[in-house]
């Protein structure tokens, strides 16, 4: 009797430690199944339905921020606009490398210049953000895989590992979405494909979800990026667009899914596409020609707002700009803006914040036409410019539609 | 007999030990001529390396350069590449455009850091390639000051269809000489040149056997 008991008790035991490796293992894997997610909303867009359209027609109001220069404000190339309610933040990642900080008003707030090897210092700058309640400035460094902190006052706060090599570093909850775009990482591959968008908690240092939006394995693509960004819908709610892929994701703290479809009809990227980028040294002109000899339609420079989202579409070199309402679900084709501001500057936003767009434009061209902008652009605008000054910011209201 | 026996005896057992120690000798020497033989082999190879990489990098001899207008962020103004060797002694230039390898370039600027903070007497002039005069002017209000800037987006010579950043020396002539093409991977064959080229162009201060014309 006494040894059945015992041999029943071991039994168990077996099963408990079955059980506990078998979550165990679960527990440590990505997810790739999403649930409870809304339904994806399919956007048609009839890309030869596109026309010209002024200004004036699409957008209720243009404000303008003249940003500072001097000898410590001086920005090459805006990378990356990051906008809050009150402060604007601009990435130089290339030229200055440096991040600058201003207010509404156009006065500079702070300017982080710390390159290096050392604690606080960034070789290689791949992204920012702002963390608006501990009023942290952050910037990811590719090369030391290092996200830096910094306080308002440029001082170095603390600096965590980023493990993943990624283009597009936010925080979200407690946790941080990386877009890895087309880098390999064996670390997180699955199913022969190697996900590259991916939510991960840098406590546990475990992914928590992983999408794979790329239909061929990353591995072989070695297509360029536009590099797009995510755009911010509230505290706990992202949203991006891929290239290469006509679905837009949303990422909340706990899952990545799929939220809008582009649709193009005949023109949409099929399998044949995905193929032929798939196949080994596939270079990004030859895979553009490839999209043009078919006109197959792409689109790139996604952002997406409380109530309406903004992107371009390319197809056979030609440009359109498209404005999705998701109240009326009503869609805006615009070929060309005309009379306007196209002469100065394209119309190019590369950021949005309160349904407003932000676009630049070049201080050099302004200051040459001055006389021809008198009228289109604030005086107090023109009078300041400088001839190599930073670029101007400017918001662009949309009228609802 | 037993005195001749032991004498033998003696004798052999030393004979014996001479030879574990005379063959020990011999194999330490072998052995040693083996590692000197690995080593000859393996700095050959490197050798060889060396010159495969600097038939690809590296180009001595000299070839016309235009005499481009450059910008200068100190005065705002304009000159001409010769006005910066004019009677003066050759000019070591970096040279990069602005959409050449991101890396590369910021790899080269740290190791010209390195070497000038180890030479300072290696004068070295930053040639940029900015299409725009503002990120330009960025640019060179970002960099270190100690370097001679200038900017000049159109460069039409012929190490500009590489595509990556290079080294060049303006000679008097205004022609462009020991031209060296920077590659990530080679931060020891492009030490190697600067130094070499701080030796030519009698940076140092040392007088040369050699007298450069």
């Amino acid at each position: 009797m006494k040894q059945l008991l015992s041999i029943h008790f071991y039994v168990k035991q077996i099963l408990y430690l079955f059980a506990f490796f078998l979550f165990a293992c679960n527990g440590g894997k990505p997810k790739y199944i999403v649930k409870d997610a809304p339904q994806a909303d399919t956007i048609c867009v009839d890309i030869d339905k596109a026309k010209d359209d002024s200004f004036r027609d699409m957008f209720e109001k243009i404000d303008y921020i003249l940003m500072p220069y001097d000898s410590v404000f001086c920005i090459g190339k805006v990378d990356k606009l990051v906008v809050t309610d009150s402060l604007l933040f601009v990435m130089d990642r290339r030229i200055s490398r440096g991040i600058y900080a201003l207010d509404r008003k156009g006065n500079s707030v702070i300017v982080i210049h710390k390159t290096g090897t050392a604690p606080g210092e960034y070789v290689a700058m791949k992204d920012i953000s702002y963390d608006e309640k501990t009023q942290e400035v952050k910037t990811y460094c590719v090369a030391r895989k290092k996200q830096i902190h910094y306080t308002l006052q440029g001082h170095f706060v603390k600096e965590n590992d980023i493990p993943y090599f990624s283009l597009r570093v936010e925080p979200i909850g407690d946790n941080y979405i990386l877009h890895a775009d087309y880098a390999k990482s064996e670390d997180l591959k699955w199913n022969g494909k190697y996900p590259n968008l991916i939510l991960w908690n840098p406590k546990e240092n475990v992914v928590l979800f992983a999408a794979d939006y790329f239909k061929a394995p990353a591995a072989k693509a070695t297509l360029i990026t536009s590099q797009p960004q995510f755009s911010k819908l509230n505290d706990t709610l992202y949203s991006i667009k891929p290239d290469h892929c006509n679905t837009v994701y949303h990422i909340t703290p706990h899952q990545i899914y799929p939220a809008y479809q582009l649709d193009f009809g005949p023109y949409n990227l099929d399998e044949d596409f995905w193929n032929m980028a798939s196949k080994k040294r596939m270079k990004f002109k030859t895979l553009d020609n490839y999209s043009d000899s078919r006109e197959l339609c792409e689109a790139f420079r996604f952002l997406e707002g409380k109530d309406f989202l903004y992107f371009v579409c390319k197809q056979r070199k030609t440009v359109t700009h498209v404005f999705y309402s998701k109240k009326t679900k009503r869609l805006r084709q615009i070929a060309k803006f005309k009379n306007d501001m196209d002469y100065v500057t394209l119309f190019r936003p590369i950021a949005i914040h309160d349904d407003k767009l932000y676009c630049l434009l070049d201080s050099e061209e302004v200051y040459k036409m001055k006389e021809e902008l008198t009228g289109v652009l604030p005086d107090r605008l023109l009078e300041n410019v400088q001839e190599f000054g930073n670029p101007i910011i400017a918001i662009f209201t949309l009228k609802p539609f | 007999m037993k005195m001749i026996t032991w004498v033998l005896a003696t004798g052999f057992v030393l004979v014996v030990a001479l030879n574990f120690v005379l063959l020990d000798k011999y194999k330490q020497e072998r052995e040693a001529n083996v590692h000197k033989a690995e080593t000859l082999e393996r700095v050959s190879v490197n050798e060889l390396t060396l010159q495969e990489n600097m038939l690809f990098q590296y180009a001595a001899e000299a070839m016309p350069c235009p005499d481009v207008e450059l910008r200068n962020p100190k005065t705002k103004g304009v000159l001409k590449l010769s006005e910066l060797v004019e009677g003066k002694s050759p000019k070591l230039f970096f040279r990069f455009k602005e959409t050449d390898c991101d890396a590369c370039i910021q790899q080269a600027l740290r190791l010209l850091k390195e070497i000038t903070a180890e030479f300072p007497d290696l004068p070295v002039t930053i040639l940029s390639g900015y299409a725009n005069t503002r990120q330009f002017y960025a640019y060179a209000n970002s960099e270190n000051k100690s370097y001679e800037i200038y900017n000049v987006s159109s460069f039409p010579v012929v190490p500009e269809e590489q595509d990556k950043p290079y080294f060049f020396v303006l000679n008097g002539r205004a022609a462009m000489e020991s031209v060296y093409i920077f590659t990530q991977g080679n931060s020891r064959l492009s030490r190697e040149y600067l130094k070499c080229m701080r030796h030519k162009y009698g940076y140092c201060g040392e007088k040369h056997d050699y007298e450069y014309k």
